[in-house]
């Protein structure tokens, strides 16, 4: 296989909303790679910072420092002009399928307004296309004449991902695609990203904070804590055999799937005093609410390691199985 | 059908009842129309027992279980018919007073989000000794921060006393909702109703969320009626179920009972199309098309016809719309072909 998108040590800075100085690193040194035709799911809890890795990937935020491949190319100073004819090849879909569309184009003109930009085709060819990419997502066809609000949610995130298609990209860069859907609709939408994945062999970067629905699109898994990765591995080793601390306890809050198994999940996983904000100066971050951190954890920032076959977690105690959970279980 | 099955239509369930809702029908004026939030929905509440409410957005479980806390605002709500009885005490028809009082007493809120409902101008203390107070006047200033303080450290904050000089805005999400539940469980209220308590909520803070609760009724065997579109919430709390579609309960059952028999092809639908319900790299069950709208003409016949697997193209779907029967013991489903769900 061939590294589509490699990232390397990326930090994206804010400055501090309020207090004027300082800056929020909601991008802290993050590396993962992308493999042409491969779905890597990167979970993790709100603030955690997964949304601004997705946009600076995809430059439409400036790196605060590291660097960005795609293609085999450095992209990470390249400027909006040098950028655009890359974003043919990485598209972008978006969380809420209300906001992302101009309310004044039709069906037609949003799918095929990628292609005018571009200029990939002729008028006709350009109809043509479009109306083969709504059959590609399961829109009507003759829809065409449309606009976005006589159409529900999830046909507007179909919408969303024919555009996002309409050029042939090589990756797709998916924010929280499906949560803003009803429950009913979240399956066809997930049905539908799982078949163009394979079909037209697409990368993904699919970024969620939803465990289950990250485990049903993705091959590998990015576990993303305060600006970091802290666990990334394929998929079955995730969620069946997870290294992190982090990792095990976000698994472990999972609401039960049946009735029966009701008291299963342990209580009172992580101290409820903690603010995820309140990033400890030195060694570990997650420390404060780690049930298993010890005196190193306060002072060494922990490295990555390999802890199985293309498993890396950033912990100095990784687990294999159950300790860390059981230890809090009253 | 030989064992000719009961159509049952308000028949007195065979338990002490604590608040029973009939029937009941609301509908929003708006500038485009009337919108059918809720098109006769029956429900009742055990004393202590929690009913979920399962639904998608529009489905009108959160208006049909507000509507007996006069919290609905009229107009543009409109309810056209039927009946909430709290021990036989109509709550539809009784005045916004009596109504007030009952809120502050006997029924408890919790709300999606709390920063709504929490005023943003005034320290968690003073909205907490106030809460306290308006039902006790005897309660001295000083009594009611005390016991303020002893309710939010039961929630499991830590620093309570610090924590009442603070505004909303200073807490997070999970704490916010923690100082809510500690408020309606301030007066031992008799009925809880908590709305989405968990929605708004990162996936460890849920967890901790659903603790609490499950804690704080086990403390106070306040009857409960939890509304969500998750059934992973339904499953770690609910004793029993009812799932509404298109502002209709078109299932209700003990929880065990609808994980393990949904008669409804709506909720086996539901239930299948869960991620989880497929093992990994498989396609999911998916329900076609999408919920209707509820604005304008109500179609005749069964409102989830158009979508369901069972159907089957049968005429009686789209022109009659079904009775809830009986199907097992304390388990009703509104739909024509109820026996043919899998067993």
């Amino acid at each position: 296989m061939t590294e589509l998108l490699v990232v390397d040590g990326l930090h994206k800075h804010f400055p501090a909303p309020r207090r004027g100085v300082g800056t929020v690193r909601a991008v802290d040194g993050i590396s993962f790679a992308i493999d042409a035709g491969e779905a890597l799911g990167l979970v993790g809890e709100s603030g955690c910072g997964k949304s601004t890795v997705a946009r600076t990937v995809m430059r439409l935020y400036q790196p605060t420092d590291g660097r960005i491949r795609f293609a085999g190319r450095d992209i990470t100073r390249l400027s909006r002009r040098e950028m655009r004819p890359l974003w043919r090849d990485m598209q972008m879909v978006y969380q809420d399928p209300y906001s992302s569309l101009d309310p004044r184009m039709t069906v037609t003109e949003l799918v095929g307004e990628p292609l005018r930009i571009h200029r990939r085709h002729t008028p006709f060819d350009r109809r043509r296309r479009v109306v083969e990419l709504l059959e590609l997502v399961g829109l009507d066809p003759t829809f065409t004449h449309r606009y976005p609000h006589e159409f529900s949610g999830g046909q507007r995130q179909r919408i969303g991902i024919a555009r996002a298609l309409a050029l042939d990209p090589r990756l797709l860069i998916l924010d929280e695609p499906v949560s803003a859907l009803d429950v009913s609709v979240q399956a066809q939408v997930l049905n539908l990203l799982r078949s163009v994945q394979k079909t037209l062999g697409l990368a993904f970067l699919f970024v969620s904070h939803d465990l289950a629905v990250v485990r049903h699109v993705s091959h590998r898994v990015a576990v993303m804590y305060l600006g970091r990765i802290v666990e990334m591995a394929d998929v079955e080793t995730v969620y069946s055999a997870p290294s992190h601390p982090y990792t095990r306890a976000l698994l472990a809050a999972v609401p039960v799937q049946h009735p029966s198994e009701r008291g299963r999940r342990p209580r009172a996983l992580l101290d409820p005093g903690r603010r995820d904000a309140d990033e400890p100066a030195s060694g570990c971050r997650f420390r404060d609410r780690c049930p298993v951190s010890t005196a190193v954890c306060r002072d060494v920032d922990p490295p990555y390691r390999l802890v199985g076959p293309g498993h890396v977690a950033a912990c100095h105690h990784p687990g294999t199985s159950e300790p860390a959970m059981t230890g809090a279980t009253p | 059908m030989s064992a000719a099955p009961r159509a049952v239509a308000g028949l007195e369930p065979a338990r002490p009842t604590l608040l029973r809702v009939e029937d009941l029908v609301v509908e929003f004026v708006t500038r485009d129309g009337v919108v059918h939030a809720v098109n006769g929905a029956s429900f009742d509440l055990g004393p202590g027992e929690t009913l979920g409410i399962v639904g998608e957005s529009g489905s009108g479980k959160s208006v049909s279980a507000m509507s007996v806390t006069g919290l609905i605002p009229s107009p543009p709500a409109r309810i056209v018919r039927g009946a909430a009885y709290l021990d036989g005490e109509d709550l539809l028809t009784a005045s916004s007073r009596r109504l007030r009082e009952l809120r502050g007493r006997e029924i408890a809120v919790i709300f999606q989000d709390p920063m709504t409902a929490l005023n943003p101008v005034f320290t968690i203390g003073s909205q907490m000794t106030e809460a306290i107070r308006v039902n006790d006047r005897a309660v001295s200033r000083r009594a009611a921060r005390d016991r303020a303080a002893d309710l939010l450290a039961r929630v499991g904050i830590p620093r309570p006393r610090e924590r009442l000089q603070q505004y909303p805005f200073e807490l997070s999400g999970g704490m916010r909702q923690r100082v809510m539940i500690a408020m309606a469980i301030a007066n031992r209220p008799r009925i809880l109703i908590a709305d989405e308590p968990t929605t708004a909520l990162d996936v460890t803070v849920q967890a901790q969320i659903l603790d609490l609760l499950a804690l704080a009724q086990e403390e106070l065997q306040a009857a409960t009626i939890l509304i969500t579109h998750d059934l992973g919430v339904i499953a770690e709390l609910a004793d029993r179920v009812a799932v509404m579609y298109a502002g209709r309960v078109v299932e209700t059952a003990a929880v065990g009972d609808l994980f393990d028999h949904p008669v409804h092809p709506y909720t086996e639908a539901l239930l299948a199309s869960r991620p989880a319900a497929v093992p990994d790299g498989e396609d999911m069950f998916q329900i076609p098309g999408v919920p209707p709208t509820p604005l304008g003409d109500l179609p005749p016949g069964c409102a989830f016809a158009p979508r369901c697997h069972r159907r089957d193209g049968r005429a009686r779907c789209v022109t009659e719309s079904p009775a809830s029967w009986d199907v097992a013991p304390r388990h009703r489903a509104a739909c024509h072909f109820w026996t043919e769900a899998p067993a």
